[in-house]
């Protein structure tokens, strides 16, 4: 099989997983009738209309010539992903300063220009700008360190 | 190669850093078999804030503060009905600087009405005191042809499934208690949900539902104003703010009352120096003028009284609601 | 309407004194720093900064009250152009426009002209507050669930225009959005749906996580993508040549100013989602009424104009069944609602007749907000856009950390920031298969209030599907519904050849 646009096609292609998830789904919930409708009622109409419209920008991405799908840039989805994940475990866990300083340098590295020293700066400003503002200022209930 | 190295040298210098910001906190660590309180305390609400249960809670915290000499930090865990914040602080170390608003959401109504809810509002928790109580009002759009509770009744049985009422939610208080007086008087009146309290009020008001047992605040400006018909209240005992309606046990319903409470709740296992202490603050705060007029302002009143007396009324009202609940049939999941 | 002169006379009595003036200031400063905090909307800033004004005396903490809420509402919209961070559901719609412009370095004359098409807004929306407010609110209670849904269903059609690729792709987006707006509890059988279980979602995705996500996160990747050149200098395209609107911007921008004012006046009423709804309806207003349609998405002044007019009309007139009714219309007038009872104003009918001096007192103090917005941001422009010229490699891990610490805040809750990664990756994936989330994000909002008024008909109306055809207000926004659609599938066939060959250029 050609693929003649690979962003239609494969656009299409994830609103008809989503489409399908959807129905999967919502099979769990009882559907009612028009009249009195379930929790299911609408989810499963949406699902079956959004898979439909996958199947049709997915065959227009056969049919019609277009662009390619350009390359993902992996390693930022990586560290800044990793960053975000280790952020949400550990400024309950750890505290504030280390889930602050340990984003920081996790999102720099995913810059293509890693100056360190520049990072350990940037690192002790934000920790200290952010905790005046948010701690001082908003007064919002961060425990700094693991011991609160 | 290089750029990995440059990353641990600078995860280091964090780490440093971190490492040398800590004798400063560290000394009130060791400082804690010394007096309560020994650092801010943090004070859970299970609802995002903007709520009543959080202006509340707010206006306690600040006074508790003052009273205590440590700050009193209002934690805004909403989510789940409340059983998100609940249960944080259900798992929260029992040492007095975790507390919870819990209210009769949170410890009666939601381990009630959900399939599966994480913590015990009674084996879980010292309950400490009430501060305060929202009663609930039975009002009408005024085109309906009803002046008082009797009428009202006769006027529902004469046309079954055809009258309507909203509630702020499913499962919500404003359910459960028109379900019960639905029950009572033999009355079948469909429910429609909306969202909130606010929602429900607007529904009443431009007639889009016949009636509405509302929570206080959200309805009383109404009808004073006279734009909804207030019929009955569902506490034991009139309302000071309308005491021209009777309650619902007075109509012919004895027994009924309905009305939401919000109180103050440490995790299982927190000294009893600590809850004592809390008690004496809370109590004095809650009965104190200045804080009652806050609270009327609010549409609701002080109302104190002591752990047994808490953990009683848990037991009653778990008792009481679950009923209704099973005989609605409302399983939250 | 003859007593509105000795009324608004009264109400600036109580209002202006120095000491008045300077509460106005710092709510203004402080809402305005605290609301280009990303993650940290109005909702939330006011919660934070209420009991700051509890120890005032009313008409000054009314004032700084008013000050914060459009503090904060400007905040959300200076994120929004510079960063592509909306702070709210209805600065979704000025990221479109107004971040393209700052890309082109005209980042100055997008903040200038959303302070100006707010200030001229919040004028029109106090005078009709002042001139007609109980009539306006008698009109927003005739809305039941089938007029909700009804204007819903017409709110999410046009919607649609706010997509500059392909049309199809876009009512995809829409779908995917009323989907994503489902996860939650239900409203109606309180059956959690599309939670896997987790107890963190049973409230349905938060707002911010989703707009930080599709906007913020996502923008920072493709921007790390393309390398060297972007990574380490900075945003811009270009250089800033003007730091003000020019004569020119002004000339364009004052038709999209009235319509969005109209627009905002008109939605900002109705109890519900008004902003949101009239930030984009002005935006395919002035999409539809463009000589050139096709300038919009690239950086067109009047997508910025319009939009933040229309939202700042909506943000002043939501006061109406708020003040006039005590009906909160969103959760951050249900928090202004609980601040005026603090102060010992009961919002209702009687509030007028009762308490004139403080009810006239916050309508000037609504003003004289919204005019101190104005000449305290204007100056601020230029410190603002300098932002703009901070290296990449330093900007975008200052912008991660203000992120996870706003979306932290709001539940503080750890599922929060891990759905953050999830819709950063999905707005990555979007703009790879040139999918816009603009549409996306507001069925998103929209979705659940029309599947919750569309139940909710039908179950007081016992099943008959008739009602949205027999209630008069309900059928004609039908009928204008149909209208858009005919409108924008008839040159969207014509233009289909076109549109396949703009598409490798397509933003």
């Amino acid at each position: 099989m050609n693929i003649k646009g690979q962003e239609d096609f494969w656009a299409g292609v994830m609103f008809i997983g989503f489409g399908a998830l959807a129905i999967y789904l919502s099979l769990d919930y009882p559907f009612g009738t028009g009249a009195r409708m379930g929790p299911g009622y609408f989810p499963t109409w949406l699902g079956i209309i959004m898979a439909l419209l996958g199947v049709a920008i997915m065959i227009s991405g056969l049919r019609v010539e277009g662009p390619k799908v350009q390359k993902f840039a992996f390693k930022a989805m990586l560290l800044l992903g990793a960053g975000f994940i280790f952020f949400g475990w550990a400024i309950d866990h750890v505290g504030f300063v280390i889930a602050t300083a340990t984003l920081v340098v996790l999102a720099a590295a995913a810059g293509r220009d890693f100056r360190y020293k520049e990072v350990i700066i940037m690192a002790i400003v934000l920790l200290i700008g952010t905790w005046a503002l948010f701690i001082k200022g908003l007064e919002l209930p961060f425990p700094l360190f693991w011991w609160r | 190669m290089m750029m990995q190295n440059k990353v641990a040298v600078a995860v280091m210098g964090a780490l440093l850093l971190a490492a040398g910001l800590m004798p400063a906190s560290a000394g009130a660590q060791t400082a804690a078999n010394q007096t309560y309180p020994t650092k801010p305390i943090r004070l859970i609400v299970a609802f995002p804030p903007g709520g009543s249960t959080d202006i509340i809670a707010r206006l306690v915290a600040q006074k508790l503060g003052e009273k205590l000499g440590q700050q009193v930090i209002v934690d805004n865990r909403g989510g789940a009905g409340g059983t998100l914040g609940t249960e944080i602080a259900a798992k929260a170390a029992p040492d007095g600087h975790t507390l919870t608003m819990g209210t009769t959401s949170t410890h009666v109504i939601a381990p009630a009405a959900y399939a599966k809810v994480n913590y015990d509002p009674v084996k879980d928790f010292e309950p400490i005191t009430l501060v305060a109580s929202t009663p609930y009002l039975l009002v009408l759009h005024p085109g309906v042809k009803a002046n008082n509770l009797k009428e009202f009744v006769a006027l529902a049985k004469s046309q079954p499934g055809k009258l309507n009422y909203a509630s702020a939610g499913t499962g919500s208080t404003t359910q459960l208690a028109m379900e019960m007086l639905n029950r009572a008087a033999g009355m079948d009146i469909v429910h429609i949900p909306y969202n909130g309290n606010g929602p429900a009020g607007a529904a009443a008001l431009g007639g889009q539902v016949q009636a509405l047992f509302g929570s206080m605040p959200a309805v009383l400006p109404h009808a004073q104003a006279g734009r909804l018909r207030a019929i009955a209240v569902g506490t034991s005992k009139r309302s000071p703010a309308m005491p021209n309606v009777p309650t619902v046990a007075e109509s012919g319903y004895p027994g009924f009352e309905v009305s939401l409470w919000l109180g103050f709740f440490a995790p299982k296992g927190t000294p009893k120096p600590v809850l004592t202490r809390l008690q004496t603050e809370l109590t004095a705060i809650a009965n104190s003028p200045d804080m009652g007029a806050q609270f009327e302002k609010n549409g609701a009143s002080s109302l104190t009284n002591t752990p047994a007396q808490m953990t009683a009324l848990m037991k009653t009202e778990l008792d009481k609601y679950g009923k209704v609940i099973k005989a609605a049939g409302i399983v939250l999941k | 309407m003859e007593e509105l002169l000795p009324n608004l006379a009264l109400g600036f009595q109580t209002a202006v004194s120095l000491q008045n003036l300077m509460y106005c200031f710092i709510g203004v400063f402080v809402g305005t720093l605290v609301g280009v905090l990303p993650g940290i909307g109005p909702l939330a800033a006011i919660a934070m900064l209420l009991p700051a004004t509890f120890n005032l005396p009313p008409v000054g903490a009314l004032i700084m009250l008013a000050g914060i809420y459009y503090g904060t509402q400007y905040g959300g919209s200076t994120t929004a152009i510079l960063v592509n961070l909306p702070g709210e559901s209805a600065s979704v719609v000025t990221c479109i426009d107004g971040f393209q412009m700052a890309k082109n370095g005209r980042a100055g004359p997008a903040l200038a002209i959303a302070a100006i098409g707010s200030f001229f807004a919040g004028t029109v929306g106090t005078i009709l507050i002042a001139l007609a407010g109980p009539p306006l609110a008698e009109m927003a209670l005739k809305f039941g669930a089938p007029e909700y849904f009804s204007l819903m269903t017409m709110g999410l059609i046009a919607s649609a225009v706010l997509a500059s690729g392909s049309m199809m792709k876009a009512i995809a987006m829409i779908f995917l959005g009323l989907l994503f707006g489902i996860v939650g509890t239900d409203v109606n059988s309180g059956m959690s749906r599309f939670t896997f279980g987790m107890s963190g979602l049973a409230d349905g995705l938060s707002f911010v996580v989703v707009a930080m996500g599709l906007f913020g996160f996502g923008e920072i990747l493709q921007n790390l993508e393309k390398g060297q050149e972007v990574s380490s200098r900075d945003l811009l395209k270009t250089k800033i040549d003007h730091l003000y609107p020019t004569w020119n911007d002004l000339k364009l921008s004052a038709g999209p100013i009235m319509r969005g004012t109209a627009i905002g006046a008109f939605f900002g009423t109705l109890p519900g989602a008004g902003p949101t709804i009239s930030a984009f309806s002005a935006y395919a207003m002035e999409k539809k009424v463009a000589k050139d349609p096709s300038i919009f998405g690239k950086g067109a002044i009047q997508g910025v104009a319009g939009p933040e007019s229309a939202n700042n009309a909506a943000a002043q007139c939501a006061f109406i069944p708020t003040l006039t009714l005590g009906i909160p219309g969103s959760g951050t007038m249900a928090l202004m609602l609980g601040a005026l009872t603090i102060q010992g104003i009961a919002p209702g009918p009687q509030v007028m007749t009762q308490r004139p001096e403080l009810f006239w007192g916050l309508i000037a103090s609504m003003w004289i907000g919204n005019a101190m917005l104005v000449i305290l941001n204007l100056p601020l422009i230029g410190l603002w856009v300098k932002l703009l010229t901070v290296p990449y490699r330093i900007l975008f891990p200052s912008i991660m950390v203000f992120m996870a610490i706003g979306v932290y805040s709001v539940n503080n809750l750890d599922l929060d920031i891990y759905m953050t990664v999830f819709f950063g990756f999905m707005g990555y994936i979007f703009a790879k298969l040139k999918c816009e989330p603009a549409p996306l994000i507001l069925a998103f909002v929209l979705g659940p209030l029309m599947e919750e008024n569309l139940r909710r008909a039908l179950l007081i109306s016992r099943g008959d599907p008739t009602v949205f055809f027999t209630r008069p207000i309900s059928a004609v926004f039908l009928g204008l519904t149909i209208l858009l659609l005919v409108v924008m599938i008839l040159p969207a066939i014509r233009k289909k050849r076109e549109v396949v060959y703009q598409e490798p250029d397509a933003v």
